[in-house]
């Protein structure tokens, strides 16, 4: 790519892993083959940022944790909506005290089957099929956008609840997740739904995403995201008795993903911890699993608590309804 | 009365995905091949995307793809309301452009 820095054509994985001249590798391939890529490009002495999800099992996020460890190279997993320039505003006003205490934060995810940019049906129908394996497109591969912010917004989680269905036969939406900190008296909530019959024009995908932050003097919220259903500022902050609106930020959907990778590269000349790191990436999949685990059994679901083990187990249930 | 039109375009055409996908793997290939040809030359520069999708549906189909499968599932096994929900939505948003 001329001018881009980047001269690297495609290839075999193992050959971009001892090619001298890179520094970083990036992994952005399906769930099940990061681990062993990861730790093979780990070991090569390559600073890593692997895709959200990480993984699927708690054992091949210690091994890529491990493996990064022992190499001494950095390790990112790479979930760009923790950059969306909206979100990390909001961020900031939260940390600086502008709504007081949170009180409670709202995730929205609502798909939309029309109006999105064209990609193959693969692309839906490959994510779809992991609701087979245990996993689902909603909560465990876009949801892990939202959990992510859930958790470096707030902090740790305590106990999931949770209610989910399934529509199309694989989509595991609506639902409605529902949590609580495990420093904070913050309660947290992500609700999903999918509109069959809703346009939502986006130049990606077509979901109506939202985050609301209620706190006890001001309230907070993000949208667009990657569309625009509302089409209101990406960004509006109300206190004291009055509503600001950015209407000025940047608020495009791939601005995340070029201020992630930024992020990572100063990383790793500078110094200084990933957002995620390896650590906070495993933590995510927990919570994925913990909200799956609770919309399947109906049970209270620690994310600590979750193991290889107990999602194994979860696999073999036959759940509520569509699950 | 443009209500109720939809609805009939709905359902028939909801029967008819359910017929289809009773059809085996290369007939259903060779089907929508035949149909992407007539479309191709029926079409006009802005229907491109309409022209990929059944491209992939061909292909989908044709190649003993996993995805034919899952697509089979999809349509047979989704709630009837949703499918029919999803197919108001294809003539509102794109034939019709309402």
């Amino acid at each position: 790519m001329p001018g881009s820095g980047v001269s690297k054509k495609p290839t075999c994985h193992t050959k971009i892993c001892w090619d001298p001249e890179v520094d970083i590798v990036e992994v952005l391939t399906p769930h099940e083959l990061h681990a062993d890529m990861v730790a093979a490009a780990a070991r090569a002495g390559k600073h890593v940022s692997v895709q959200k999800p990480m993984c699927n099992t708690i054992a091949e996020a210690d091994y890529m944790i491990a493996a990064a460890r022992e190499s001494g190279v950095m390790f990112k997993v790479f979930e760009n909506f923790v950059f969306y320039p909206p979100y990390v505003k909001a961020r900031e006003m939260v940390a600086g005290g502008e709504i007081g205490e949170p009180l409670s934060v709202r995730f929205k995810l609502g798909t939309c089957m029309f109006g999105a940019r064209y990609y193959p049906l693969s692309v839906e129908l490959w994510h779809l099929l992991e609701v087979e394996k245990g996993m689902g497109q909603a909560i465990f591969d876009d949801g892990y956008h939202k959990l992510s912010q859930a958790v470096d917004l707030i902090g740790g989680i305590d106990v999931v609840r949770g209610w989910v269905d399934r529509s199309f036969a694989y989509a595991d939406m609506p639902g409605l997740l529902l949590w609580r900190y495990k420093d904070s008296d913050c309660l947290g909530s992500f609700d999903l739904a999918i509109s069959p019959n809703l346009y939502n024009k986006s130049r990606y995908f077509s979901a109506d995403e939202r985050i609301d932050i209620t706190g006890t003097r001001g309230s907070i919220c993000i949208s667009r995201c990657s569309a625009q259903l509302m089409d209101t500022p990406a960004l509006v902050l109300v206190k004291d008795g009055k509503r600001i609106m950015f209407d000025d930020i940047r608020a495009d959907w791939q601005d995340g993903f070029s201020d992630s990778t930024r992020h990572f590269v100063k990383c790793v000349k500078d110094g200084g911890d990933p957002l995620l790191t390896g650590e906070r990436g495993k933590q995510i999949v927990q919570f994925a699993y913990a909200c799956i685990l609770a919309g399947k059994t109906g049970s209270e679901i620690r994310p600590d608590d979750v193991d290889d083990a107990a999602v194994e187990e979860m696999k073999k249930k036959p759940g509520r309804k569509y699950w | 009365m443009r209500e109720a039109l939809l609805q009939v375009q709905t359902e028939m055409m909801y029967a008819g995905m359910i017929g289809a996908m009773k059809l085996p793997d290369p007939v259903l290939a060779a089907a929508i091949s035949r149909f992407r040809k007539i479309a191709v030359a029926l079409a006009g520069r802005d229907d491109e995307e309409f022209m990929m999708r059944l491209a992939e549906l061909e292909e989908y189909f044709g190649d003993r793809s996993p995805l034919s499968g899952a697509l089979r599932k999809m349509i047979l096994d989704a709630r009837p309301s949703q499918m029919k929900s999803m197919i108001r939505g294809y003539l509102v948003n794109y034939i019709y452009e309402l």
